[in-house]
C-alpha cells in the first residue's frame, strides 16, 4: 500500500516567511529582478493557506511603493529597476490583496493606466516594456492590471480581444503570438484575459472551447503531473496554468484530481517546506505558490478558494468592478 | 575613469578572453560546475563535435565565474547614480571610455541572471550608443572580430546556444537577437555575419523543445527578406533535426508551419519585423522606410517548387515504420490538413487501413476509449511489456488523430 503523503502546511508557512531573510545568498540577488513577483507569489500562497497575516502588511506595502519607477510611471520589480507590465501587475495584485489600492494617488493610477496603454501596439498586442518583447502574457498583465484598477475601456479591450483570437491554434491551444506553438501558460493568459473582459463565450465557439479542453487535459501524464506542451516533463507550475484554464472554461473535471494531487504532494520538501517543479528538485516560491493554488482549485487540503481568472482569493476578486 | 580597475574586473577578463582566444568558426559555450583542478575562470578547449568532422572550440565558464561576473555587475550598478549618468550621457567622445566601461559592466547580467529586463535594456541602450559614437576606441585590432556589431552578435549567439536553460530559452535574449538580425540586414549586410539557422538549431539541440528558440526560427523564416531558396534550405535542415528528434513537438510544429508558409507570408511576423526596423532606424538616426512598399530583396529567378505531397508521404511512412508512441508526427499531419488544400489530405485507403489497425488492436487486447480525465490504463498483465506499452501508446495517439481528422473531413463535406 502506498504511503499516504501529507500536506506540510506548517512547513510551507515557515518556508515562505523565511524567504526575505536570506539577503546574504547569491540566489536572493540573482532574483532581484523578480522580487515583486516573488512577493506576490509568496503572499498568494499565504492567502491560500489562510495565513496572509504572516507577512507584515505595512512592510510589504512600503516595499511595493519603493518599486515605483518615476521615470516610466509604473512599477518595477525592485527599487532602481525599470517598470514592466509583469511587475506592474504584481504590484497592483499585492495592493488589492491588502485592500490597499487607495495608497495609490489618482496621479499614480493615471500614470499606470498611461504606462499600460502606451505599451499596446497597433494590432492590439502588448509589449512588456519599451524593449519591445511581445507576448500574450503581457496582454493578460495589461488587462488584469486595468481591471483591478477599474480602468478597462473599449479602446483597449476590443483590439486586445481581436489579437487574442488570432493567437488561437489549430490544436486548440494558444501561443505567444499568431502562429506560435501552443503553450499552457499562454492558454491561461489568453483565456484569463478573455474572461476578465467578459468576452470568452463570444470570442470562442463551443467547438473551440472543447478543443482547448482536450488539448489541456492531454497535458496530464502517467505520474499525474501536468506538462506545458506535448512530450515535455511535468512541472508543478502547470497545476495552475492548465487547471485554472480548465476551470475558467468549465471543464475542471477533465483532469484526474487524485493523480495530480499526489504529484503535487510528492513535490513538497518535507524538511524545509516549499514545493519544487517536480519530485526531488529544489523548491522555490514560484512553484510553491502555483502548487498550492492548484490544490486550492481542486478543493483539497482545506485551502482558501482561489479565483482561476485572477489567481487571487475569491474574497478579494469579488470586489472588482465587472467590465461590461 | 579608472581603466586599470576596468581591466582587473572579471567582466573585462571574460570579454577580453572571449575575443582574444574564443573566436572560432564553430564555438560552444558550456556553463560548468567548479572543478578544483582548474584555476582559470574560463577555459578554451579545442574539440571535435561528436560525429562531425569540423573542429569546434568549447568555452567553459565555471559557475563561480558566472556568479562573480554577476556580483561585479550588480555591485557596480547598485550605485544608481551611474545608471542616471548613463541615461544622461550625451554621446560625446570624452565619455567613450566611460561608455565602454558601462557596457562591460552589463555582461554579468546577460550571463548570470534570467530575463533581467532592466539591465538587458541597459545593455542594448549602451550598445547602440557605442555604435553611434566614435567606434575606433572600441574596435581594438587585437580583439577579434574587430567589428563591434560582430562581437555583439557572436556573444548573443554563444549565449543562446549554450547549455544553460535559463539563458538559451530567455525570451528577451531571443528578442535582442532578432533586433541584431534587423541591424545586420539593413546596416551591415556585407560586413557582418549572422547565422540564425545554425544558432537556432544549436539551441534546439541543447534544450529539448525550446519554445522561444523555435518561435524565433519561424519569425526569421517568415520575413520577406529571406530568400525563398534560403527558406527551403531552412526547411531541409529542420527536417533533418526532426528526424533525429521524433518527440520534439516544437521542432515538428515549426517544420509543418514552414511547409505551409514557404512563401513567408505570415503577416504577424512581418509586422513585428517592421516594428523592430522602425525602432532601429530611430536609434541609428536614419529615417525608417515602410517595408510594405519595398520589393522582396533577392527574389529567386528560379523559385523552388516544394513538393508538399512527398513531404507528407515521407512522414506517413515514418509513422507506419517506426510507430513512435507520441504525438508530434500526428500533429504535423493534422496541421497540414487544416492549412493545406484537398490534394494534401491523407489517402482514404490509408485512413481505412489505420482504422482497421486500431480495431484489430482493440479486439485483441483492450479498448482505447477516448476519455477526458481517465485515459485507458494498461492491464496489469502487460505492465512489464515495454513493447506492448509502446504499441499501446502509439495506438492511442493514432485513434485520437483519426477521431480529429474525421471531424475535419465531416466539416469540409458540408
Amino acid at each position: 500500500m502506498t504511503e499516504q503523503i501529507k500536506f506540510y502546511r506548517d512547513k510551507h508557512l515557515s518556508f515562505i516567511e523565511s524567504l526575505d531573510t536570506k539577503t546574504e545568498d547569491y540566489e536572493y540577488w540573482l532574483s532581484e529582478h523578480l522580487r515583486i513577483n516573488g512577493v506576490y507569489w509568496g503572499l498568494t500562497a499565504l492567502c491560500c493557506l489562510k495565513a496572509s497575516d504572516k507577512f507584515k502588511k505595512k512592510d510589504v506595502i512600503e516595499f511595493v511603493l519603493s518599486c515605483w519607477d518615476k521615470e516610466n510611471g509604473s512599477f518595477a520589480p525592485f527599487k532602481g529597476h525599470d517598470a514592466h507590465l509583469l511587475s506592474t501587475l504584481s504590484a497592483v495584485q499585492i495592493l488589492a490583496i491588502y485592500d490597499s489600492i487607495s495608497v495609490l494617488s489618482p496621479e499614480m493610477v493615471d500614470s499606470i493606466v498611461k504606462f499600460v496603454t502606451s505599451n499596446q501596439l497597433e494590432d492590439g498586442s502588448f509589449q512588456g516594456d519599451e524593449f519591445g518583447e511581445v507576448d500574450t502574457r503581457f496582454t493578460y498583465n495589461a488587462l488584469s492590471t486595468l481591471s483591478i484598477l477599474g480602468k478597462l475601456t473599449p479602446q483597449v479591450v476590443d483590439p486586445a480581444v481581436s489579437y487574442i483570437k488570432n493567437c488561437y491554434n489549430f490544436d486548440g491551444g494558444f501561443g505567444l503570438c499568431p502562429g506560435a506553438e501552443s503553450h499552457s501558460a499562454q492558454a491561461f493568459t489568453c483565456v484569463g484575459a478573455l474572461a476578465i473582459v467578459g468576452k470568452l463565450e463570444e470570442t470562442l465557439t463551443k467547438q473551440q472551447l472543447d478543443d482547448l479542453g482536450w488539448w489541456l487535459c492531454e497535458r496530464q501524464v502517467d505520474n499525474g503531473g501536468l506538462n506545458g506542451r506535448p512530450s515535455k516533463l511535468p512541472d508543478v507550475c502547470y497545476s495552475w496554468w492548465v487547471l485554472s484554464t480548465l476551470a475558467i472554461i468549465g471543464k475542471l473535471d477533465w483532469i484526474n484530481f487524485p493523480k495530480l494531487h499526489s504529484f503535487i504532494l510528492k513535490s513538497q520538501d518535507p524538511q524545509k517546506g516549499g514545493i519544487s517543479d517536480r519530485p526531488g528538485n529544489e523548491v522555490d516560491v514560484y512553484h510553491t505558490c502555483f502548487g498550492i493554488a492548484g490544490l486550492s482549485l481542486m478543493g483539497v487540503e482545506d485551502l482558501e478558494p482561489i479565483d482561476p481568472v485572477y489567481c487571487m482569493p475569491f474574497y478579494i476578486t469579488k470586489k472588482f468592478l465587472k467590465y461590461k | 575613469m579608472d581603466l586599470l580597475k576596468l581591466k582587473d574586473s572579471i567582466c573585462f577578463q571574460f570579454y577580453e578572453s572571449l575575443y582574444l582566444k574564443g573566436y572560432y568558426d564553430k564555438c560552444k559555450l558550456t556553463i560548468s560546475k567548479d572543478r578544483c583542478e582548474f584555476k582559470e575562470p574560463i577555459l578554451f578547449i579545442p574539440t571535435t563535435q561528436h560525429g562531425k568532422q569540423e573542429s569546434c572550440l568549447e568555452i567553459i565558464l565555471f559557475k563561480s565565474t558566472l556568479l562573480n561576473m554577476f556580483c561585479t555587475s550588480h555591485d557596480y550598478w547598485k550605485d544608481r547614480t551611474l545608471l542616471e549618468n548613463n541615461n544622461n550621457n550625451n554621446n560625446n567622445n570624452s565619455n567613450n571610455a566611460e561608455l565602454f566601461y558601462n557596457y562591460i559592466m552589463t555582461l554579468g547580467f546577460l550571463i548570470g541572471s534570467y530575463d533581467e529586463h532592466t539591465f538587458l535594456r541597459l545593455h542594448e541602450d549602451i550598445f547602440f550608443k557605442l555604435l553611434t559614437s566614435d567606434k575606433s576606441y572600441f574596435e581594438n585590432s587585437y580583439l577579434l572580430p574587430a567589428s563591434l556589431v560582430q562581437k555583439e552578435i557572436y556573444l548573443v549567439e554563444l549565449l543562446l546556444s549554450s547549455n544553460q536553460p535559463r539563458i538559451n530559452k530567455s525570451s528577451i535574449l531571443w528578442k535582442l537577437y532578432q533586433k541584431l538580425y534587423v541591424l545586420q540586414l539593413f546596416y551591415y549586410p556585407n560586413t557582418v555575419k549572422l547565422d540564425y539557422l545554425d544558432t537556432c538549431l544549436s539551441s534546439a539541440e541543447a534544450h529539448f523543445s525550446n519554445y522561444y528558440c523555435w518561435n524565433s526560427l519561424k519569425w526569421f523564416s517568415d520575413n520577406a527578406y529571406v530568400k525563398q531558396s534560403k527558406r527551403f534550405s531552412n526547411i531541409c535542415k529542420i527536417k533533418e533535426f526532426c528526424l533525429r528528434n521524433l518527440r520534439d513537438n516544437s521542432a515538428w510544429y515549426c517544420y509543418s508551419y514552414l511547409l505551409i508558409h514557404i512563401n513567408g507570408d505570415t503577416t504577424y511576423n512581418c509586422r513585428d519585423f517592421q516594428r523592430l526596423y522602425t525602432k532601429l532606424a530611430s536609434k541609428m538616426g536614419t529615417k525608417g522606410q515602410d517595408l510594405a512598399n519595398k520589393g522582396i530583396a533577392g527574389i529567386d529567378s528560379n523559385p523552388v517548387q516544394l513538393d508538399l505531397r512527398s513531404e507528407i508521404n515521407a512522414v506517413i511512412d515514418l509513422i507506419n515504420n517506426l510507430r513512435v508512441p507520441t504525438s508530434p508526427q500526428f500533429n504535423f499531419l493534422y496541421y497540414l490538413l487544416l492549412n493545406g488544400n484537398e490534394e494534401h489530405m491523407v489517402d482514404t485507403k490509408l485512413l481505412a487501413g489505420w482504422e482497421s489497425e486500431v480495431c484489430d488492436f482493440e479486439n485483441k487486447f483492450m479498448s482505447l476509449e477516448l476519455k477526458h480525465c481517465d485515459p485507458p490504463e494498461i492491464h496489469d498483465s502487460y505492465n512489464n511489456d515495454l513493447k506492448f506499452i509502446s504499441e499501446f501508446q502509439f495506438m492511442y495517439h493514432l485513434k485520437y488523430f483519426l477521431h480529429k481528422y474525421k471531424a475535419i473531413l465531416k466539416l469540409r463535406e458540408r
